[in-house]
């Protein structure tokens, strides 16, 4: 079993994309080749983030004050915006003995346990693709990128419901699909403290094989 | 040496080369950022195992490489 060492906890409220990217990269160069790790909470000013895999075409341009940044991250198109909570993970996979593959399905699972945990909502997966759904509504948003073995960026979790979001970009680009809430689910407002310390908890204990 | 494809895990069963970061006759260092890779939701930089010359690649950008696949052969 993996001894975990130290782990680092941050949230930079909410900020501009690119603002946040800048701090992950700080970390990177921190923690690559060590046994530790940063959670990076944050939320951010309305942007939309465009990964490695996007292979359509950006939304109009009219988007009222939305900036569009492209990104290192894998994945497709989305949002974030207020009222979504994004986690960024830092680590060295090899300190942890890790392979990518189980930080994919890692994360996943970390992120699911952690909002059950938060407010009993059990989120659907999908065999084909990543993330978490309830019908056809996107909850969380899954995307990482992995340097020199260290990884990177990671969910992001809508708990606030906002019709304008639906209006500009589906997630991943699915014309059928949409942003849903963990507010609207739960009909009330979820307690985003207890979401966080619920995604560490469950973060720790992948980390340290529990 | 030739450069395989790392084991990523065994739901990768291929992956895209998004970019070589070193052309074909450029050096790499040892740990240097060699290709970018991108499967299921992540991007992967994939580091040289070894310092020296990039003399071929097998696996060109915008293509898909297997797993354990053939990516380029480094002159150490």
């Amino acid at each position: 079993m993996s001894v975990l060492t130290q782990v680092f906890v941050d949230d930079l409220g909410t900020v501009g994309y690119n603002q946040a990217y800048e701090k992950q990269i700080e970390f990177l160069a921190a923690v690559s080749g060590k046994k530790d790790a940063r959670v990076l909470f944050c939320e951010h000013l309305p942007v939309i983030t465009y990964g490695r895999s996007f292979r359509g075409a950006l939304p109009h341009a009219s988007l009222g004050g939305w900036e569009c940044v492209k990104t290192d991250r894998g994945g497709d198109i989305t949002a974030h915006f207020p009222g979504q909570l994004v986690a960024y993970f830092i680590f060295d996979l090899k300190q942890f003995e890790k392979r990518l593959v189980d930080w994919m399905k890692g994360i996943q699972a970390i992120t699911k346990e952690a909002i059950s945990d938060a407010c009993g909502i059990c989120l659907d997966e999908r065999p084909d693709d990543r993330g978490l759904w309830k019908g056809k509504g996107k909850v969380v948003s899954f995307g990482v990128a992995c340097r020199r073995w260290v990884v990177y960026h990671g969910a992001a979790i809508t708990y606030t419901y906002r019709e304008d979001v639906n209006a500009i970009v589906k997630p991943c680009g699915d014309e059928q699909g949409y942003f849903e809430a963990l507010d609207r689910l739960l009909g009330k407002p979820l307690d985003r403290e207890a979401l966080k310390y619920h995604i560490v908890n469950r973060f720790l204990c992948w980390l340290e094989g529990l | 040496m030739k450069v395989y494809l790392p084991n990523l895990g065994e739901d990768f069963e291929e992956s895209e080369i998004v970019e070589w970061l070193v052309p074909e006759g450029g050096y790499v260092e040892k740990e240097g950022d060699l290709v970018e890779i991108v499967t299921d939701k992540a991007s992967f930089i994939l580091p040289s195992p070894v310092s020296g010359r990039l003399v071929k690649i097998y696996a060109p950008a915008g293509g898909q490489v297997a797993k354990d696949g053939l990516l380029c052969e480094i002159e150490e």
